[in-house]
């Protein structure tokens, strides 16, 4: 996967957004892009853990293991974001201002 | 998490259903997890304000939803064909194609709706009916027991029918038989009783039967037993009654304690001996409220000396075979048994022979529901076809524009058994919404149907299981109808070449000739399917708005029985006048007038035997139908005198006795010759009886009406005055102005009748459009069914024409495409195609044209007074037929012909 250039998937992207504050596992995750988007994105668990499945396989994200193994469930897989994917966010996010900023240009936002 | 409720765990269990559609790598890995995030998301709305079933709906939403993204998203790397094993790999695939055929359903929409539409009607409305003829006609009876061996026994007459018997027939029968364990003798329609309450009466009704009833029928007692006596004609009448299941149900409770108490039937105590299993209650077309002896002599039941009349054919029979005994057996030893009774009483048996048929919930009397039923069966048949012809038709349509589809599959890989897997799983998916519906269309024709029984005068039973027989056929029908319109196409494909098939374009000749075909056999069908529906709507139209020959509407009859009140045959007319002048004081009513029989309802009066004055000879016997009536009778009931006079109050003497004939009676006999004035002799014309003779003068002729029953055929028909003749059990007529209801003038009439005679009972009050309803029951259904099915006909082959022309002429774009940018004008282009559809549809609408006039010559003893080639529906379901063709041709075509050319040529 090219990821350094061309965009980036929405899951994806949001998923790489969660993990950029620390490892967390999947409801994690939910919760976090949540709160991200004001609830206007909720992950099923099918794109969820697909796109995580996705995500592993092309590196951008790894398999962490739990740092708090005494109250939470053994069963739960951490994710942590890796360099690769670090990159790929900011160059996502790089590739979103420039069109959010040509889109603020031409006041499509409004009051905004 | 908190405690687990309904709605979370539901949330799970759909998690754990759509985890089918993920690769097995993915389930393995992730599933536990997966169904965790699936419950959280169901917390998550409850806690943002949701009701538990709100966040239930949008859990299950979020979940569908992404089911659709996440499964693609999860192979998108590969993973599973690596790390799956066969088994799985098949299952994956096997909801792959499951995923594909859900978009298909979606992004085809008229094939979703025509495939949905024609197979929930054509095996909705099959099960409906055949479950119904089935229940009614083939069917043993339900609640007996060894129903294969009870048969019906009956009377035919002159060769053939199968008719009712008198008492002391069915004595002869009982008691001489061998090849019989017993017999039994019922009216078959239920008798209106009044059950005495604290609270007033309540109408139920009550069906005279013989004390052998239960035992010959093997029924079984849901409490208490069964007539305590075996033979009906014990010295003190039998006043015992068996309560039906649903009466002991619903107005006793299903108290046991009811056996051995005693109810008031018309003023008459009866003791409750028993009641009837619940089986039972479906074993008849009639149901009754109950069951009383034949003999019970009680008020407004049978009258015990009817029994001795061997006359008065009156009773249905049935009886249980011998242990060993065949019908053959039996019909051979009745045949024996009438030969006898016609040497021993000539004139009572002279035209009568013996027949059984096996019980059947509708008996064999009622011989007119089996064609009424075989129509039936062929509608619904016909709608099948229909359905099927459409959706075969758009199907094929389909595949063969999908050849390239396959081609290109198989050369990406595909094996040929996947690609017919495909097919499979895509059709049944196709028609699974469908088959569900079904069910729910059956439901409501028989509701539909069973609506129309209600408001008639006797309680008919009208509820038919839905036959699972009868489902298993029509859906296995169906199935196959899907896998060979599924793997038809993509066998064709692999078995040709792929190369071919990979360059040939769908507008190659070859397949405009096949599609051709396919729209010309649809067109055929639709068109005999839309022209039959149309033809039986209008013949059951015409036949229920049928004039029955006098006034119908606000006339009500009330039936006194002057026996009742002990009044002597010689008091009964003065009787009837006092009541008739009583009946007329009161406000709202019109006229009043008495007749002996109420018209439509069924009954027919003969004569000894009516012939000219002057004539001799049994061909000079004349085959008359008579009634006796008051003076006002004619004119209450709108039936004009077209010449002579009516009867008037001065018709009581004996001699000369006035007779009013009807114009059809006038035209017969004297055809040359005004009848006023004429003389008929009538009574028993064999020698040592000339003092039964009667001379009559023809006073006046009457307009035709129907009589006995509503049809086409004239009847000979002559009416009595009343006054000549002792009448026990008048019927009254009353006739109301516009302003008042039946309901209305009810109380009035009951106490005019008690101010007469306190002892005097209304027997029956009933509006004359009742009769005329059950009358015209068979019509009725028939033109519901028939109007419903010949809709749906319409409807169904509208849309699969429609569907399949659209289909054809889009698939042709590419070839407009051409034609156009060599230079053809668009307005020349869309001739060309509208005039080449017009003229396939043309070929299949003059094959239709022909199947449908096959199909109505088949038809035609039920195309009540209609010719079978009728104009007026052949006309217009051509008109629709070619009018849907027009439209399904033209909208696409002009599409295709405005667009660029480059991008028609685009196109597939």
């Amino acid at each position: 996967m090219t990821s350094d250039t061309s965009a980036l998937p929405r899951s994806s992207f949001l998923i790489l957004l969660a993990l950029h504050d620390g490892p967390c596992h999947g409801l994690g995750i939910v919760s976090r892009v949540e709160d991200a988007t004001n609830g206007r994105v909720k992950l099923g668990p099918g794109t969820l853990y697909g796109t995580l499945q996705t995500l592993v396989a092309s590196d951008l994200i790894r398999n962490a293991p739990s740092d708090r193994p005494d109250d939470e469930d053994p069963r739960r897989r951490y994710y942590r974001i890796s360099p690769r994917g670090e990159r790929a966010l900011r160059t996502e996010a790089e590739r979103l201002r420039v069109l959010v900023d040509a889109a603020a240009a031409r006041r499509v936002l409004g009051g905004a | 998490m908190t405690t687990p409720s309904a709605g979370a765990r539901f949330a799970r269990v759909v998690a754990r259903v759509v985890l089918l559609a993920y690769p097995a790598s993915f389930r393995s890995s992730h599933a536990a997890a997966f169904t965790e995030v699936a419950e959280d998301r169901w917390h998550r709305e409850r806690a943002s304000g949701r009701s538990a079933l709100g966040a239930t709906i949008a859990t299950t939403r979020v979940l569908l939803a992404d089911t659709v993204t996440g499964a693609r998203v999860a192979r998108r790397d590969g993973l599973s064909a690596s790390a799956d094993d066969r088994r799985s790999r098949m299952i994956d695939r096997g909801f792959q194609y499951f995923r594909l055929a859900l978009r298909g359903l979606v992004r085809a929409p008229l094939v979703t709706l025509v495939a949905t539409a024609s197979l929930a009607v054509g095996i909705g409305a099959n099960t409906a009916v055949y479950s119904a003829g089935r229940a009614l006609l083939f069917a043993p009876l339900p609640g007996v027991a060894d129903a294969d061996r009870v048969v019906d026994v009956c009377r035919s007459m002159h060769g053939s029918g199968c008719d009712t018997v008198g008492y002391q027939t069915y004595i002869d029968y009982r008691d001489r038989m061998t090849s019989i364990s017993g017999v039994y003798a019922a009216r078959f329609e239920p008798t209106p009783v009044s059950l005495g309450s604290d609270g007033g009466a309540d109408l139920l009704f009550a069906r005279e039967v013989s004390a052998s009833y239960f035992r010959v029928l093997g029924v079984t007692a849901a409490a208490g037993r069964f007539f305590s006596s075996t033979d009906e004609r014990a010295a003190p009448p039998l006043r015992e009654v068996v309560l039906s299941h649903h009466l002991w149900r619903d107005r006793f409770r299903s108290d046991r304690g009811i056996v051995g108490r005693t109810l008031e039937l018309n003023g008459d105590r009866f003791a409750v001996v028993g009641v009837a299993d619940a089986a039972f209650d479906d074993a008849s077309i009639v149901r009754p409220d109950m069951w009383v002896p034949l003999t019970s002599g009680g008020h407004g039941l049978t009258k015990r000396a009817v029994l001795a009349s061997r006359e008065s054919l009156w009773l249905v029979m049935g009886a249980r075979l011998a242990p060993g005994a065949t019908l053959a057996r039996v019909r051979a030893e009745g045949a024996l048994l009438m030969a006898d009774l016609q040497r021993a009483f000539p004139d009572v048996y002279a035209a009568h022979g013996f027949t059984v048929e096996p019980s059947r919930r509708l008996p064999a009397a009622a011989a007119g529901a089996t064609p009424f039923f075989a129509l039936l069966m062929g509608l619904v048949g016909t709608v099948l076809i229909v359905a099927c012809a459409n959706i075969a038709g758009v199907l094929l349509a389909r595949g063969s524009n999908r050849i390239r589809e396959f081609a290109l599959r198989r050369a990406l890989g595909a094996s040929r058994g996947s690609l017919i897997a495909m097919c499979v799983v895509e059709s049944l998916v196709l028609f699974a919404p469908g088959f569900a519906l079904a069910f729910v269309v059956a439901r409501i024709v028989l509701s539909a149907v069973g609506s129309l029984a209600v408001g008639l005068p006797v309680p008919i039973n009208t509820h038919v299981p839905i036959d699972w027989r009868v489902v298993a056929f029509t859906t296995l029908l169906g199935t196959a109808l899907a896998l060979v319109t599924a793997i038809l196409p993509a066998w064709q494909t692999t078995s040709g070449s792929l190369v071919h098939d990979l360059k040939q374009d769908s507008a190659a000749p070859r397949r405009q000739r096949l599609r051709r075909i396919f729209v010309a056999t649809q067109v055929a069908f639709c068109l005999a399917a839309m022209a039959v529906g149309a033809l039986l709507f209008r013949a059951a139209h015409i036949a229920a708005s049928a004039d029955p020959g006098f006034q119908v509407a606000g006339v009500d009859v009330a039936t006194v029985d002057l026996s009742l009140g002990r009044y002597t045959a010689e008091q009964a007319f003065d009787a009837t006048e006092q009541i008739e002048r009583r009946l007329a004081a009161i406000p709202g009513v019109r006229a009043v007038a008495a007749s002996c029989l109420v018209p439509l309802e069924g009954s027919r009066m003969g004569f000894g035997d009516l012939r000219r004055a002057g004539t001799s000879g049994a061909a000079a016997s004349i085959d008359a139908s008579w009634s006796l009536i008051s003076p006002e009778y004619l004119p209450t009931l709108g039936i004009p005198i077209v010449r002579g006079r009516n009867f008037t109050a001065a018709d009581r003497a004996p001699d000369p006795r006035d007779v009013i004939v009807n114009e059809h009676f006038a035209a017969t006999i004297w055809p040359n010759a005004d009848p006023i004035g004429q003389r008929l002799e009538m009574g028993d014309f064999r020698p040592g009886h000339a003092d039964t003779i009667q001379a009559m003068t023809v006073v006046g002729v009457a307009r035709d009406a129907s009589y006995r029953s509503l049809n086409g055929s004239p009847t000979l028909f002559i009416y009595l005055p009343l006054g000549e003749y002792s009448w026990l059990k008048p019927h009254l007529f009353i006739a109301k102005t516009p302003a008042f209801a039946s309901e209305a003038i009810a109380p009035a009439v009951r106490q005019a009748l008690a101010a007469f005679d306190r002892s005097l009972p209304l027997v029956d009050f009933v509006p004359l459009q009742r009769y005329a309803t059950l009358a015209l029951l068979p019509q009725r259904i028939a033109a519901a069914v028939a109007g419903l099915l010949g809709t749906l006909a319409l409807v169904l082959a509208a849309m699969g024409l429609y569907g399949l022309t659209a289909f054809w002429v889009r698939s042709r774009t590419r070839e407009i495409g051409i034609r156009v940018a060599l230079g053809a004008g668009h307005g020349r282009v869309l001739r060309l195609i509208v005039w080449q559809s017009l003229r396939t549809a043309a070929i299949g609408a003059a094959i239709g044209l022909a199947l449908a006039l096959v199909v109505a010559e088949l038809l035609a003893s039920a195309l009540y007074g209609m010719a079978p080639a009728d104009p007026v529906a052949f006309g217009l379901s051509v008109a629709v037929v070619i009018g849907v063709a027009l439209v399904a041709t033209y909208l696409p075509a002009r599409r295709a012909a405005t667009i660029d050319p480059s991008a028609a040529l685009r196109v597939e």
